[in-house]
């Protein structure tokens, strides 16, 4: 199994199989251009975040694959418990898979956070998203 | 300039959502069901304008979010219909169906009739533009006591969400 090399924002180095990596469609062009012999780095992305990333498309990959034993009530969740954390790892979660192009996690987190509009009076949802306090935290 | 038009100035310019660029906010934003609309407009003027903006709408339609299929049930009749309002057309069962749904007799599909509107059709437009409409259908005419003798319940979908059941009455 080919192997691709992607550096985080950190320069933490994680080792993944082709497969895995072409489903992010930015780097699947960065291999594209520049080949698999240098690691691809990922400047917009914390070590943090691509773990979680890398262990969201893996999950996903085997779910799909023939003779998984994987139900869709696990695979859901797997989901929920995956976008289960505070606002601002959220948030890096959308920024980090608009960056990467990963369009079914980009779906999943801007769900939940759509979601979180729908449940919330709209005086809790203007302290939440667009209070100053927010975005430093 | 008075205050309030300042205050509105800086407002205009805040983003959507802290913390996130203003696409990305608005593509969460459009993810939202066109029932909540009316209550993510007062969240700021910011909010308002975007819900409101024909871009926004632009978004949802690209990315089908506006896209839902509807499931009507019928009393008398036993059966139910699918209709797929964006796309105008008859729409294959959904898989796997809504729970508290069952499949009770015969499925019968509703076709676009094109400038025709058949009381039935018009009764699910009628149904959805409370809910959700790609677009609005002023041409319609609405036959809503006939829909509210015959149906039971409908199930609505929004994007790739999850099946919402509503009950009627």
């Amino acid at each position: 199994m080919v192997k691709v090399t992607l550096k985080s924002a950190e320069g933490d180095v994680f080792e993944v199989d082709e497969e895995l990596a072409l489903e992010s469609l930015m780097v699947k062009n960065m291999i594209e251009d520049v080949g698999l012999d240098s690691a691809i780095s990922l400047p917009n992305v914390s070590s943090t975040i691509l773990a979680k990333v890398i262990e969201y498309i893996k999950f996903h990959m085997d779910a799909q694959k023939d003779g998984s034993k994987k139900t869709s009530e696990e695979i859901k969740a797997f989901d929920d418990d995956f976008v289960n954390v505070g606002i601002p790892t959220l948030f890096e979660m959308v920024l980090a898979s608009n960056y990467l192009n990963v369009k079914s996690l980009l779906s999943l987190t801007c769900n939940t956070v759509a979601n979180m509009i729908k449940t919330k009076p709209p005086a809790e949802v203007k302290e939440m998203f667009t209070s100053a306090k927010q975005a430093k935290a | 300039m008075v205050p309030w038009k300042i205050n509105r100035l800086i407002e205009l310019k805040k983003s959507l959502i802290s913390g996130l660029p203003n696409d990305v906010a608005r593509h969460c934003l459009a993810k939202v069901p066109r029932v909540y609309h009316r209550s993510m407009r007062s969240v700021s003027t910011t909010w308002r304008k975007t819900v409101e903006s024909e871009d926004f709408l632009a978004v949802r339609r690209k990315n089908g979010i506006s896209g839902l299929v509807v499931i009507l049930m019928e009393n008398g009749h036993n059966s139910y219909c699918i209709y797929n309002l964006p796309s105008k057309s008859k729409a294959p069962l959904p898989d796997p169906l809504p729970t508290g749904l069952e499949i009770g007799g015969a499925i019968r599909h509703i076709q676009d009739r094109g400038g025709g509107h058949s009381p039935r059709r018009a009764g699910i437009q009628d149904e959805l533009s409370p809910l959700d409409c790609g677009e609005p259908h002023p041409d319609l005419r609405f036959h809503r006591e006939q829909l509210a003798a015959d149906c039971r319940a409908v199930a609505v979908r929004y994007g790739d969400s999850e099946w919402e059941l509503r009950p009627r009455r």
